[in-house]
Protein backbone atom coordinates (compact mmCIF):
# COMPACT_ATOMS: atom_id res chain seq x y z
CA UNK A 1 0.00 0.00 0.00
CA UNK A 2 1.39 3.03 -0.90
CA UNK A 3 1.47 6.17 1.68
CA UNK A 4 -0.64 8.71 -0.16
CA UNK A 5 -2.95 5.94 -0.35
CA UNK A 6 -3.06 4.86 3.02
CA UNK A 7 -4.64 7.90 4.47
CA UNK A 8 -7.72 7.53 2.13
CA UNK A 9 -8.27 3.93 3.32
CA UNK A 10 -7.95 4.25 6.97
CA UNK A 11 -10.74 7.42 6.77
CA UNK A 12 -12.54 4.83 5.11
CA UNK A 13 -12.63 2.18 6.99
CA UNK A 14 -13.35 4.62 9.78
CA UNK A 15 -10.21 5.91 11.26
CA UNK A 16 -9.26 9.38 12.31
CA UNK A 17 -6.12 9.38 9.80
CA UNK A 18 -3.72 11.94 8.53
CA UNK A 19 -0.64 12.52 6.96
CA UNK A 20 2.53 12.89 8.44
CA UNK A 21 5.68 14.69 6.67
CA UNK A 22 7.92 11.76 6.66
CA UNK A 23 11.20 13.08 6.80
CA UNK A 24 10.29 15.09 9.69
CA UNK A 25 8.34 12.74 11.82
CA UNK A 26 9.46 9.06 10.56
CA UNK A 27 6.28 8.08 9.72
CA UNK A 28 3.77 9.04 6.62
CA UNK A 29 0.30 8.56 8.35
CA UNK A 30 -0.81 9.59 12.15
CA UNK A 31 -3.96 7.82 13.31
CA UNK A 32 -5.77 8.44 16.77
CA UNK A 33 -7.61 6.08 17.77
CA UNK A 34 -10.71 5.22 20.82
CA UNK A 35 -9.17 2.14 23.24
CA UNK A 36 -12.24 0.10 21.45
CA UNK A 37 -10.69 0.66 18.47
CA UNK A 38 -7.32 -1.10 18.43
CA UNK A 39 -8.47 -4.18 17.76
CA UNK A 40 -10.05 -3.30 14.68
CA UNK A 41 -7.44 -1.30 13.70
CA UNK A 42 -4.63 -4.15 14.01
CA UNK A 43 -7.05 -6.51 11.94
CA UNK A 44 -7.65 -3.96 9.44
CA UNK A 45 -3.77 -3.74 9.03
CA UNK A 46 -2.94 -7.15 9.43
CA UNK A 47 -5.41 -7.91 5.93
CA UNK A 48 -3.98 -4.83 4.08
CA UNK A 49 -0.32 -6.20 4.70
CA UNK A 50 1.33 -4.47 7.38
CA UNK A 51 3.58 -5.59 9.99
CA UNK A 52 4.35 -4.57 13.89
CA UNK A 53 7.34 -2.47 14.66
CA UNK A 54 6.65 -1.67 17.96
CA UNK A 55 4.00 -1.27 21.07
CA UNK A 56 5.47 1.64 24.01
CA UNK A 57 4.00 4.21 25.90
CA UNK A 58 4.81 7.55 26.52
CA UNK A 59 3.67 9.08 30.16
CA UNK A 60 2.23 12.23 29.35
CA UNK A 61 -0.90 14.72 31.10
CA UNK A 62 -3.70 13.42 31.12
CA UNK A 63 -3.74 10.38 29.42
CA UNK A 64 -0.90 8.57 29.09
CA UNK A 65 -0.38 7.51 25.44
CA UNK A 66 -0.13 3.84 24.33
CA UNK A 67 1.71 3.81 20.86
CA UNK A 68 1.63 1.20 17.95
CA UNK A 69 3.76 1.50 15.12
CA UNK A 70 3.30 -0.67 11.90
CA UNK A 71 5.39 -0.65 8.73
CA UNK A 72 4.82 -2.41 5.17
CA UNK A 73 6.42 -4.89 3.33
CA UNK A 74 6.33 -3.41 -0.66
CA UNK A 75 5.81 -0.07 -0.18
CA UNK A 76 7.36 2.58 2.36
CA UNK A 77 4.59 3.44 4.50
CA UNK A 78 4.74 3.82 8.32
CA UNK A 79 1.88 4.13 10.45
CA UNK A 80 1.61 5.57 14.17
CA UNK A 81 -1.16 5.04 15.92
CA UNK A 82 -1.63 6.06 19.54
CA UNK A 83 -4.39 5.86 21.66
CA UNK A 84 -4.87 7.44 25.61
CA UNK A 85 -5.08 4.80 28.00
CA UNK A 86 -8.93 4.34 29.27
CA UNK A 87 -9.35 5.09 33.20
CA UNK A 88 -9.31 1.22 33.64
CA UNK A 89 -5.36 0.77 32.79
CA UNK A 90 -6.75 -1.86 30.54
CA UNK A 91 -6.41 -1.83 27.13
CA UNK A 92 -7.46 -5.70 24.64
CA UNK A 93 -4.42 -7.15 23.39
CA UNK A 94 -3.41 -7.41 20.04
CA UNK A 95 -0.87 -10.31 20.00
CA UNK A 96 -3.47 -12.75 18.87
CA UNK A 97 -3.72 -10.27 15.51
CA UNK A 98 0.54 -9.80 15.41
CA UNK A 99 2.20 -12.39 17.30
CA UNK A 100 5.35 -9.50 17.36
CA UNK A 101 3.30 -7.80 19.92
CA UNK A 102 3.59 -9.99 22.50
CA UNK A 103 6.65 -9.42 23.74
CA UNK A 104 6.32 -5.60 23.21
CA UNK A 105 2.89 -5.28 25.66
CA UNK A 106 4.86 -7.35 27.81
CA UNK A 107 7.81 -4.68 28.13
CA UNK A 108 4.95 -2.39 27.86
CA UNK A 109 3.30 -3.43 31.17
CA UNK A 110 7.17 -3.41 32.93
CA UNK A 111 7.90 -0.19 32.25
CA UNK A 112 4.14 1.91 32.03
CA UNK A 113 1.70 -0.78 34.07
CA UNK A 114 -0.63 -0.67 31.30
CA UNK A 115 -2.19 -4.05 31.03
CA UNK A 116 -3.45 -6.04 27.91
CA UNK A 117 -6.26 -7.73 28.65
CA UNK A 118 -6.75 -11.11 27.07
CA UNK A 119 -2.66 -11.52 26.59
CA UNK A 120 -1.50 -15.03 27.01
CA UNK A 121 1.46 -14.46 29.14
CA UNK A 122 1.68 -10.84 30.66
CA UNK A 123 4.98 -11.87 33.37
CA UNK A 124 7.52 -9.83 33.39
CA UNK A 125 9.97 -9.53 30.21
CA UNK A 126 12.95 -7.20 31.38
CA UNK A 127 11.98 -6.39 34.96
CA UNK A 128 13.21 -9.48 38.17
CA UNK A 129 10.03 -10.89 39.05
CA UNK A 130 10.19 -8.46 42.53
CA UNK A 131 10.12 -5.43 40.78
CA UNK A 132 7.09 -6.34 38.31
CA UNK A 133 4.98 -3.45 39.73
CA UNK A 134 8.23 -0.73 39.76
CA UNK A 135 7.08 0.99 36.64
CA UNK A 136 10.34 2.50 36.68
CA UNK A 137 9.13 4.72 33.13
CA UNK A 138 6.33 6.37 34.90
CA UNK A 139 7.31 10.93 35.49
CA UNK A 140 6.83 12.34 38.41
CA UNK A 141 4.19 15.10 38.18
CA UNK A 142 6.46 17.73 37.98
CA UNK A 143 7.79 16.12 35.01
CA UNK A 144 5.09 15.19 33.28
CA UNK A 145 4.24 17.29 30.00
CA UNK A 146 0.69 17.62 28.76
CA UNK A 147 0.17 15.83 25.48
CA UNK A 148 -0.36 18.88 23.51
CA UNK A 149 2.85 19.86 23.97
CA UNK A 150 4.71 16.84 23.08
CA UNK A 151 2.91 16.52 20.14
CA UNK A 152 3.56 13.57 18.25
CA UNK A 153 7.10 13.87 19.14
CA UNK B 1 15.61 -8.17 47.27
CA UNK B 2 15.60 -10.29 50.31
CA UNK B 3 15.98 -13.35 48.73
CA UNK B 4 18.94 -12.70 46.78
CA UNK B 5 20.36 -10.76 49.88
CA UNK B 6 19.88 -13.81 52.12
CA UNK B 7 21.33 -16.00 48.92
CA UNK B 8 24.43 -13.50 48.69
CA UNK B 9 24.90 -14.20 52.56
CA UNK B 10 24.86 -17.86 52.50
CA UNK B 11 27.78 -17.81 49.94
CA UNK B 12 29.74 -15.27 52.18
CA UNK B 13 29.66 -18.20 55.12
CA UNK B 14 30.02 -20.61 52.84
CA UNK B 15 33.34 -18.87 51.49
CA UNK B 16 34.28 -18.38 55.03
CA UNK B 17 33.79 -21.78 56.14
CA UNK B 18 35.73 -22.76 52.32
CA UNK B 19 39.18 -20.44 53.63
CA UNK B 20 39.40 -22.21 57.08
CA UNK B 21 39.01 -25.71 55.40
CA UNK B 22 41.49 -24.93 53.21
CA UNK B 23 44.64 -23.65 55.35
CA UNK B 24 45.35 -27.11 56.06
CA UNK B 25 43.99 -30.14 57.23
CA UNK B 26 45.27 -33.23 55.70
CA UNK B 27 48.43 -33.03 53.14
CA UNK B 28 47.64 -29.19 53.08
CA UNK B 29 49.17 -29.33 56.69
CA UNK B 30 52.51 -29.43 55.09
CA UNK B 31 53.73 -25.77 53.95
CA UNK B 32 55.56 -27.80 51.29
CA UNK B 33 52.96 -29.22 49.20
CA UNK B 34 50.51 -26.35 49.90
CA UNK B 35 52.98 -23.84 48.13
CA UNK B 36 53.48 -26.20 45.56
CA UNK B 37 50.14 -26.34 44.95
CA UNK B 38 49.43 -22.88 45.47
CA UNK B 39 52.09 -22.08 42.53
CA UNK B 40 50.27 -24.91 40.43
CA UNK B 41 46.99 -23.01 40.87
CA UNK B 42 48.16 -19.56 40.27
CA UNK B 43 50.07 -20.43 36.94
CA UNK B 44 46.88 -22.67 35.74
CA UNK B 45 43.93 -20.21 36.29
CA UNK B 46 40.71 -21.53 33.76
CA UNK B 47 38.51 -18.66 33.55
CA UNK B 48 35.02 -18.64 32.95
CA UNK B 49 33.07 -17.68 29.75
CA UNK B 50 30.62 -15.28 31.16
CA UNK B 51 30.72 -11.82 29.35
CA UNK B 52 27.78 -9.65 30.71
CA UNK B 53 28.49 -5.92 29.17
CA UNK B 54 31.76 -4.39 26.96
CA UNK B 55 34.28 -4.94 29.59
CA UNK B 56 33.29 -8.35 27.90
CA UNK B 57 35.24 -7.30 24.72
CA UNK B 58 38.46 -6.31 26.28
CA UNK B 59 38.15 -9.43 27.93
CA UNK B 60 37.99 -11.42 24.60
CA UNK B 61 41.06 -9.16 23.47
CA UNK B 62 42.99 -10.12 25.98
CA UNK B 63 42.40 -13.55 25.06
CA UNK B 64 43.73 -13.09 21.42
CA UNK B 65 47.04 -13.32 19.85
CA UNK B 66 47.69 -9.64 20.30
CA UNK B 67 48.08 -9.49 24.54
CA UNK B 68 47.80 -13.55 25.13
CA UNK B 69 46.89 -14.38 28.56
CA UNK B 70 48.44 -17.46 27.49
CA UNK B 71 51.40 -16.02 28.44
CA UNK B 72 50.34 -16.16 32.23
CA UNK B 73 48.64 -19.41 31.87
CA UNK B 74 45.07 -18.36 31.97
CA UNK B 75 43.77 -18.29 28.62
CA UNK B 76 42.01 -21.54 28.68
CA UNK B 77 37.93 -19.95 29.09
CA UNK B 78 35.20 -22.79 29.88
CA UNK B 79 31.87 -22.63 28.55
CA UNK B 80 31.40 -24.64 31.92
CA UNK B 81 31.29 -23.38 35.68
CA UNK B 82 31.84 -26.70 36.90
CA UNK B 83 35.45 -26.52 34.74
CA UNK B 84 36.87 -23.10 35.75
CA UNK B 85 38.31 -21.83 39.12
CA UNK B 86 38.01 -17.86 37.93
CA UNK B 87 34.93 -16.14 37.55
CA UNK B 88 35.99 -12.60 35.32
CA UNK B 89 32.66 -10.76 36.22
CA UNK B 90 33.22 -8.47 32.87
CA UNK B 91 30.51 -5.82 33.10
CA UNK B 92 26.99 -4.91 34.50
CA UNK B 93 25.32 -7.10 36.65
CA UNK B 94 21.69 -6.39 36.73
CA UNK B 95 18.86 -7.46 39.10
CA UNK B 96 17.92 -10.11 37.07
CA UNK B 97 21.11 -11.31 36.44
CA UNK B 98 21.77 -11.74 39.71
CA UNK B 99 20.54 -15.15 40.58
CA UNK B 100 22.10 -16.30 37.35
CA UNK B 101 25.62 -15.24 38.66
CA UNK B 102 25.32 -16.41 41.96
CA UNK B 103 24.20 -20.11 40.78
CA UNK B 104 26.98 -20.00 38.49
CA UNK B 105 29.48 -18.76 41.35
CA UNK B 106 27.87 -21.74 43.46
CA UNK B 107 28.17 -24.14 40.81
CA UNK B 108 32.30 -23.59 40.64
CA UNK B 109 34.29 -26.11 42.84
CA UNK B 110 37.00 -24.56 44.86
CA UNK B 111 38.93 -23.65 45.25
CA UNK B 112 37.96 -20.50 43.29
CA UNK B 113 38.48 -16.49 42.30
CA UNK B 114 36.54 -13.81 41.37
CA UNK B 115 38.19 -10.61 39.54
CA UNK B 116 35.16 -7.52 39.27
CA UNK B 117 36.61 -6.34 36.26
CA UNK B 118 35.14 -2.59 35.33
CA UNK B 119 33.46 -0.04 37.42
CA UNK B 120 30.05 -1.58 36.64
CA UNK B 121 31.27 -4.47 38.57
CA UNK B 122 33.16 -2.93 41.03
CA UNK B 123 30.17 -0.35 42.49
CA UNK B 124 27.36 -0.27 39.59
CA UNK B 125 30.05 2.61 37.94
CA UNK B 126 27.61 5.23 35.30
CA UNK B 127 24.53 3.26 36.58
CA UNK B 128 25.24 4.20 40.65
CA UNK B 129 22.45 7.31 39.70
CA UNK B 130 19.85 8.29 41.61
CA UNK B 131 17.40 6.79 39.06
CA UNK B 132 19.03 3.54 38.97
CA UNK B 133 16.36 0.62 39.56
CA UNK B 134 17.65 -2.52 37.77
CA UNK B 135 21.38 -2.54 38.07
CA UNK B 136 23.70 -4.52 41.45
CA UNK B 137 25.95 -1.48 42.44
CA UNK B 138 28.99 -3.94 43.22
CA UNK B 139 28.98 -7.38 42.75
CA UNK B 140 30.91 -8.09 46.13
CA UNK B 141 27.52 -7.25 47.38
CA UNK B 142 26.51 -10.88 46.24
CA UNK B 143 29.52 -13.03 46.11
CA UNK B 144 33.25 -12.47 47.73
CA UNK B 145 35.46 -11.03 45.14
CA UNK B 146 39.35 -11.35 45.18
CA UNK B 147 40.67 -8.72 42.77
CA UNK B 148 38.99 -5.21 41.67
CA UNK B 149 40.23 -3.79 38.30
CA UNK B 150 39.18 -0.32 37.84
CA UNK B 151 38.22 1.06 34.32
CA UNK B 152 35.56 1.80 32.16
CA UNK B 153 36.04 -0.66 30.70
CA UNK B 154 39.56 -1.63 31.34
CA UNK B 155 42.18 -2.03 29.16
CA UNK B 156 43.21 -5.73 28.03
CA UNK B 157 46.63 -4.93 30.34
CA UNK B 158 44.74 -4.10 33.15
CA UNK B 159 43.20 -7.01 33.18
CA UNK B 160 46.33 -8.89 32.59
CA UNK B 161 47.65 -7.03 35.76
CA UNK B 162 44.72 -7.98 37.62
CA UNK B 163 45.26 -11.96 36.82
CA UNK B 164 48.98 -10.76 38.01
CA UNK B 165 47.80 -9.64 41.01
CA UNK B 166 45.56 -12.60 41.43
CA UNK B 167 48.25 -14.85 40.73
CA UNK B 168 50.32 -12.97 43.68
CA UNK B 169 47.64 -13.41 45.78
CA UNK B 170 47.69 -17.01 45.05
CA UNK B 171 51.32 -17.88 45.37
CA UNK B 172 52.62 -14.95 47.12
CA UNK B 173 54.71 -12.91 44.87
CA UNK B 174 54.53 -12.19 41.67
CA UNK B 175 55.54 -13.24 38.62
CA UNK B 176 55.40 -17.11 40.86
CA UNK B 177 58.00 -19.71 39.20
CA UNK B 178 58.65 -20.65 36.38
CA UNK B 179 57.42 -17.69 34.79
CA UNK B 180 60.48 -15.69 33.53
CA UNK B 181 62.04 -13.22 36.34
CA UNK B 182 62.48 -9.91 34.85
CA UNK B 183 65.02 -7.05 35.77
CA UNK B 184 63.49 -4.06 37.18
CA UNK B 185 64.68 -2.02 34.25
CA UNK B 186 62.62 -4.25 31.84
CA UNK B 187 59.64 -3.29 30.46
CA UNK B 188 57.02 -6.02 31.40
CA UNK B 189 54.87 -5.44 28.56
CA UNK B 190 56.16 -3.36 25.84
CA UNK B 191 52.96 -3.24 23.25
CA UNK B 192 54.30 -1.05 20.29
Amino acid sequence: MKASDAVAKLSEAGFSAEPSAVHETGVHVLVTLAAEQVRPFAEWLKGAGFFIDFVTAVDVSPDLQVIYQFAHYDAPCRINGRTPMPASGTLETISDIFQGADWHERETRDFFGVVFSGHPNLTPLILCDEDKDLKPLLKTEAKRKAADSIGWG
Amino acid sequence: MKEVERYAQSLRHEAEAGAVAEEGSGILGFPLTRQVLQVCQANSLWPMTFGLACCAIEMMATGMARMDMARYGAEVFRPSARQCDLLIVSGTVTKKMAPALMTLYEQMPAPKWVIAMGNCAISGGPFKVEENYSVIEGVDTLIPVDIYIPGCPPRPEALIEGILKLQEKIAGKRHPWPQRRFKKETRIHPID
